[in-house]
């Protein structure tokens, strides 16, 4: 799933730690996320659409997800 | 936050009472001279694997006690402990590694039972025991947790 973590993530000028830490995640977590390598829960992707103040889906793309 | 300091707490305790226990048994086998087996020597290995296998849980739970002794004390340290632990992606990762270790388990020991057969009685039923056991195990799991969630 692509995502928009290492953008937000960059302009609010933070390190992988401090946004892993703000949401209640390890860094490697957050680096397989950048890294499109691991899909968030919805806990978790609601919690860091709250903390960038942003909606899911501006965050997460689920475009390319297979279809049911 | 609170609650998962008196969660260390309470695991510091029940490993103290682990590592009293081995120990117990690590001193035990140093007075005893008891022989299972008529070869001195494999009585003696089998001594030796079971205080190396109980002073290295000796070891590890001491280790681990002191980790969450300085954790119930340090906020900054119990929060980075309780993030490692509650992870989403380690969790996720552990129930897949769980799962594969079973079925490759299962059909390890599945192997060896028939190869065992042409070998030696004995350790063809111990392995068929080994099998009943992992097997009853891994589906009461599954039962349990099925009904839980």
């Amino acid at each position: 799933m692509k995502t928009k973590i290492q953008e937000l993530r960059k302009q609010n000028k933070l390190s992988q730690e401090e946004l892993a830490l703000a949401v209640g995640v390890t860094r490697q977590t957050i680096i397989s996320l950048e890294r499109e390598r691991y899909t968030a829960s919805l806990v978790l992707a609601y919690r860091i659409a709250r903390f960038f103040g942003a909606t899911i889906e501006e965050v997460f793309d689920l475009s390319d997800s297979e279809e049911m | 936050m609170e609650a998962y300091r008196k969660k260390l707490i309470t695991r510091i305790v029940w490993q103290l009472i682990i590592i009293v226990v081995a120990s117990g048994f690590v001193i035990f086998n140093f007075i005893t001279v008891a022989q299972l087996e008529e070869q001195e020597h494999i009585a003696i290995q089998i001594k030796g694997f079971q205080v190396g296998m109980f002073s290295a849980w000796i070891v590890m739970f001491l280790t681990g006690i002191i980790k969450k002794a300085i954790a119930v004390r340090n906020e900054a340290v119990l929060k980075k402990m309780y993030i490692k632990e509650h992870d989403e992606r380690t969790r996720s990762i552990q129930k897949e590694v769980a799962s594969a270790t079973v079925w490759i388990s299962v059909l390890s020991l599945i192997f060896a039972i028939v190869i065992a057969g042409f070998y030696s009685s004995a350790v063809f039923y111990t392995l068929v025991g080994a099998l009943i056991y992992l097997s009853t195990v891994a589906c009461g799991a599954k039962i349990y947790f099925q009904r839980r969630m």
